[in-house]
């Protein structure tokens, strides 16, 4: 059966370097300022929110299928 | 049965077509649309923003999927018989999206759902200790609305990541 693992690596705490921490009210606070996904929004605020987009393909996850998509599935391939 | 990557983190070897934003605008939002094959899936992202308030204005972000190849269904499968090679070597669009939300610092998040009836709550881990994972050991309906909530070390929502494995 396929596991779902959902793991959370830790490292010492980063201090947020201040982007715009005096000013959170002011413009450009929100957008996808998370570069490195490809997709993640949050404010230039240090320690606040952060958001993030994950998807994938359950194609071939028999084993999260219910019984009748399986065997759609299965339909499907044979 | 090989394993699935999930896209998250900008990855050359996550195999996609390409994506881009098609429309931007640093106050406004724009539009990214990432084509990913492999799942048979054209992912969007919009982005919608607007000035004003207090606490920097507001958004709303909209995820769609759409299946790349139209038909991968038994139907079509019946129908063009001499199709179905074609048709299961190319995947189904079945994909599962997760948008996920960390607060570090105060505060909290509520989830308010159009699908109130279907929502499912998985876990709530009140605390997750170092080098803790979350096993989805239950086997989950995609076609619910889940939602999982923990709570980790301060300042570690950026280090997120969604593992997958076989036993």
């Amino acid at each position: 059966m396929k596991l779902l693992w959902l793991l959370l690596p830790f490292v010492p705490s980063v201090t947020s370097q201040s982007l715009n921490s005096t000013n959170p009210s002011g413009e450009l606070v929100w957008g996808a300022y998370r570069p490195n996904l490809y997709f993640g929004l949050r404010p230039r605020i240090p320690q606040s929110l952060m958001t993030g987009l994950i998807w994938f393909g359950t194609q071939d996850y028999r084993s999260f299928t219910s019984k009748s998509s399986l065997d759609d599935t299965c339909a499907l391939m044979f | 049965m090989r394993s699935i990557e999930s896209r998250h983190a900008c990855d050359q070897g996550d195999g996609l077509d390409h994506y881009t934003w098609t429309q931007f605008d640093a106050r406004e939002g724009g539009i990214q649309v990432l084509q990913d094959s492999e799942n048979n899936v054209k992912v969007t992202t919009e982005l919608l923003m607007v000035d004003g308030g207090e606490h920097g204005g507001s958004w709303a972000a909209r995820i769609k999927g759409e299946p790349i190849v139209e038909g991968n269904d038994r139907s079509l499968t019946h129908i063009y018989f001499v199709l179905t090679i074609v048709l299961c070597t190319g995947k189904p669009s079945r994909t599962s999206f997760i948008f996920y939300a960390g607060m570090e610092g105060m505060g909290g998040l509520d989830l308010e759902t159009d699908e109130n009836e279907n929502v499912r709550s998985i876990y709530f881990y009140p605390s997750l200790r170092l080098n803790e994972h979350v096993r989805a050991s239950k086997a989950p309906s995609f076609s619910l609305v889940q939602h999982l909530s923990l709570m980790t070390l301060p300042f570690g929502s950026w280090m997120v990541r969604l593992f997958h494995r076989s036993p």
